[in-house]
């Protein structure tokens, strides 16, 4: 008499393993987007509530300048003088800066004068979008 | 024959734990992270100095160091400025920070002076730092 090995002493396959590959995938995806943007590089940017969302597409983040609150102007680890700005750019003498909130009004004006006077014909200044919870 | 049914095989290792710490470093990093949302704001090159002459169509505002206003050379406080303001709403502003004053304290008392509804602001910057 041949006995079938009943379906109780066979090897249960863990029933949780489709949740996990799942959550496994949730997981990565958020540890690598987190880590997309490039670093600021010690600058914190301007915060502003009103929305006015800058278009990616015109303005891609490689092409920013950095503002330092000291007055210094960078873009990928290279210090620039605004003088020598305008030959960097690549439309119309149009300048986008993240600048770092703590940078004094004083300075942000030489900053632009010394711009204006070396060509430049607008200055955009790229700020994030905070949260009302954070302005309180 | 009585025959007893085994009792069902459980995994040989327990995964439940691995779970639990799994779910919570998904959830650390869900708060964690954050998707930039990056806006814009126009630059003055040039000041759009208005005259600081008292003028019943354009309010001049001075920002000081610790939180202190001029309207048109006057001090004056916050909330008397916004009711100011708030009684002739088509009225042009010019909003002219001294020099010390940091980009994001100007941008705040710009974004506040938006929340109550002005929306008509120019910028004038100074190079005197207080």
């Amino acid at each position: 008499m041949k006995f079938n090995p009943s379906p109780a002493s066979q090897t249960m396959i863990e029933p949780m393993l489709p949740l996990i590959n799942i959550v496994f995938l949730l997981l990565i995806f958020f540890m690598v987007s987190a880590t997309i943007a490039p670093p600021m590089q010690g600058i914190t940017p301007v915060e502003q509530l009103v929305e006015d969302p800058l278009d990616m597409a015109l303005a891609p983040q490689h092409q920013w300048f950095k503002l330092s609150k000291t007055g210094v102007l960078m873009r990928d680890l290279q210090v620039y003088q605004p003088s020598d700005i305008a030959k960097h750019l690549r439309d119309n003498n149009h300048i986008r800066i993240i600048a770092d909130g703590a940078i004094t009004t004083a300075k942000l004006k030489q900053i632009s004068s010394d711009l204006s006077l070396a060509g430049i014909e607008q200055i955009t200044l790229v700020t994030r979008l905070a949260s009302a919870e954070s302005h309180q | 024959m009585k025959l007893v049914a085994r009792p069902k095989s459980s995994p040989l290792v327990s995964l439940t734990p691995l779970i639990d710490v799994v779910f919570i470093l998904l959830i650390f990093f869900m708060l964690v992270s954050q998707f930039s949302r990056w806006q814009q704001q126009v630059l003055p090159l040039t000041s759009d100095s208005k005259s600081r002459q008292s003028d019943a169509r354009h309010f001049y505002i001075s920002m000081l160091p610790k939180a202190k206003f001029l309207l048109n050379e006057r001090p004056i406080s916050w909330q008397q400025l916004i009711s100011k303001l708030l009684a002739q709403p088509n009225t042009m502003v010019t909003l002219a920070p001294s020099g010390d004053i940091t980009l994001q304290q100007f941008i705040d008392v710009k974004d506040r002076l938006n929340n109550v509804g002005i929306s008509n602001i120019s910028s004038e910057f100074s190079s005197d730092e207080i």
